[in-house]
């Protein structure tokens, strides 16, 4: 396990020592030099094919935060941890071994940089509820979209029994939104997950998506509440067929998608922000594995295996990538494409402003 | 303990859940399995009980599954629909956990229900003798009983072979 780079792209990081990071970076992968490439120098040839480029692992991943495994390594180092604690330990009860085990993934510096990344993302998500126009929510709209956002409460082991209604969770490699009977809501955090330098901007993505469903339309609803602008987006999303159409499709009820759909076109929002802030200190190939880095997740599983995620909740994992994250203005710009997407190709709370209009 | 007695406390312990299903959640089971469930079912005749716990975290699916076969029993946790563990117990220790498994399925049964969508369903199945129980339910509604049941299952996988 190699050191978290992610430390390094904190806001309030030393420019000398991203740099010297950078620079050993470029030393391990020939890559060129921080300040000398731009964007245009690395435009991909496959800016058509978003789905294509995410999902070809690359041999040598250019993000200095880190990479991104599939959930399948990530738990089955878990479960090792998990049954080296076990066995060593033959006499110990289960919760000692959640406790051990907590200690020993659940580290200082793993928490801090899911705390770093969880008040960033609800920062930008603030920032973006409050830069959205008058057309799209009013003050007290924007005030009780605010509300939600901000009573999502992290929770992180240690201790272990922070999960005590959810203890299977520790091995897990999934991040998730709850929201209990008695209406709080938190977002916690698999113990396998934590493993490996998982890349920063992969994080930003899981969190912010898992953010984006406090005010998912579905939750909106829940809540009783409504807001127009919602209605035009999920128009636009049922326009453009980023939720599955199918015959038992309940909005918010069985076999709809929208929730999901929703919550990844926020994610993707905020994180073509997070990384756009990052531009001026990733060389262009540094920045397109990065960006390819936040989704990669999504990906589908090698042909031939039995690995096929789920998509009656989640739409596929090429409209995912392919519709809802390639085709956003700001993540084209990002990954060097810049192929003219078309202002109403790409949906918005407000379908007739410009697509640059309720940025963060 | 006997055979005998390990099917009567199944049995016992969960009279009136036989083929019933309480869950009226609105996303379906996981069938990740399929090809797991055929080959139970080929061995079904030999087989003298079965618990599977199939439940959704997110985007991943995962499987429990616990096979009696005279005085042991196999464990085997799937993600995904691939096999990730096997390993094997003394029947005796298994028993205390499926005493809970059989307690629990009727836990499930009354728990709370939500109109809203159910993003984390689970589905724990019981075969006996042939007969077989089920039990849905929705992870967010049920106060942490799969979770915990979940929990010492994986346990008895990572515990030293007997």
């Amino acid at each position: 396990m190699g050191v978290a780079l992610w430390a390094n792209f904190k806001p309030a990081v030393e420019q000398s020592e991203l740099k010297a990071h950078l620079e050993t970076n470029e030393k391990n992968h020939n890559s060129r030099g921080l300040a000398e490439v731009s964007l245009n120098s690395a435009i991909h040839p496959g800016c058509q094919r978003i789905y294509e480029r995410v999902c070809k692992k690359p041999i040598i991943d250019l993000d200095p935060t880190g990479t991104v495994h599939s959930d399948d390594e990530s738990e089955k180092e878990a479960h090792e941890i998990y049954r080296e604690i076990v066995r060593k330990n033959p006499d110990w009860t289960p919760d000692q071994v959640d406790e051990a085990f907590v200690s020993r993934v659940f580290t200082p510096e793993n928490r801090a940089k899911i705390h770093s990344a969880f008040y960033l993302v609800k920062r930008k998500l603030n920032h973006w509820i409050d830069q959205q126009p008058d057309t799209v929510f009013n003050s007290q709209e924007k005030s009780v979209i605010k509300s939600r956002i901000r009573k999502v409460e992290l929770q992180l082991p240690p201790p272990a029994r922070l999960y005590q209604d959810e203890p299977d969770l520790l091995t897990k490699s999934e991040l998730l939104y709850e929201r209990k009977v008695t209406g709080e809501t938190s977002l916690r955090v698999g113990g396998a997950y934590l493993l490996f330098a998982k890349s920063w901007f992969n994080v930003v993505f899981s969190l912010a998506h898992e953010l984006g469903h406090a005010i998912d339309p579905c939750e909106i609803r829940s809540a009783g509440l409504s807001f127009p602008a919602y209605d035009r987006l999920v128009g636009c999303f049922l326009e453009h067929r980023l939720i599955a159409m199918r015959k038992t499709r309940s909005e918010c009820g069985g076999n709809d998608q929208l929730s999901e759909t929703f919550a990844d076109w926020v994610a993707v929002q905020i994180t073509a922000e997070i990384l756009a802030n990052y531009s001026t200190r990733l060389n262009g190939k540094q920045m397109i594995h990065a960006a390819q880095n936040s989704v990669r997740d999504l990906c589908e599983s090698e042909p031939g295996s039995e690995d096929r995620p789920d998509i009656e909740f989640h739409p596929s994992p090429q409209i995912r990538i392919e519709e809802i994250f390639g085709k956003n203005p700001k993540i084209r710009k990002l990954l060097g494409c810049e192929t003219p997407i078309q202002p109403q190709s790409y949906c918005q709370f407000d379908p007739t402003l410009p697509l640059s209009s309720g940025g963060i | 303990m006997s055979n005998t007695r390990l099917i009567k406390i199944a049995i016992l312990l969960a009279p009136a859940v036989l083929l019933s299903c309480s869950s009226s959640k609105t996303r379906s089971i996981p069938q990740d399995g399929d090809q797991q469930e055929s080959s139970s079912n080929s061995s079904q005749s030999n087989q003298e009980s079965l618990l599977e716990i199939d439940y959704s975290l997110d985007r991943d699916r995962y499987r429990l599954s616990f096979k009696t076969f005279g005085n042991r029993t196999t464990i085997e946790s799937y993600h995904d629909g691939k096999l990730v563990e096997k390993t094997e117990i003394d029947r005796e220790r298994f028993s205390p956990f499926l005493k809970k498994a059989v307690q629990s399925m009727d836990t499930f049964r009354g728990e709370l229900k939500t109109h809203a969508p159910c993003l984390n369903p689970f589905l724990v199945k019981l075969r006996v003798d042939g007969k077989l129980e089920q039990v849905s339910g929705c992870r967010s509604n049920d106060a942490g009983y799969l979770s915990k049941l979940i929990r010492e299952g994986e346990f008895l996988l990572y515990s030293k072979r007997d």
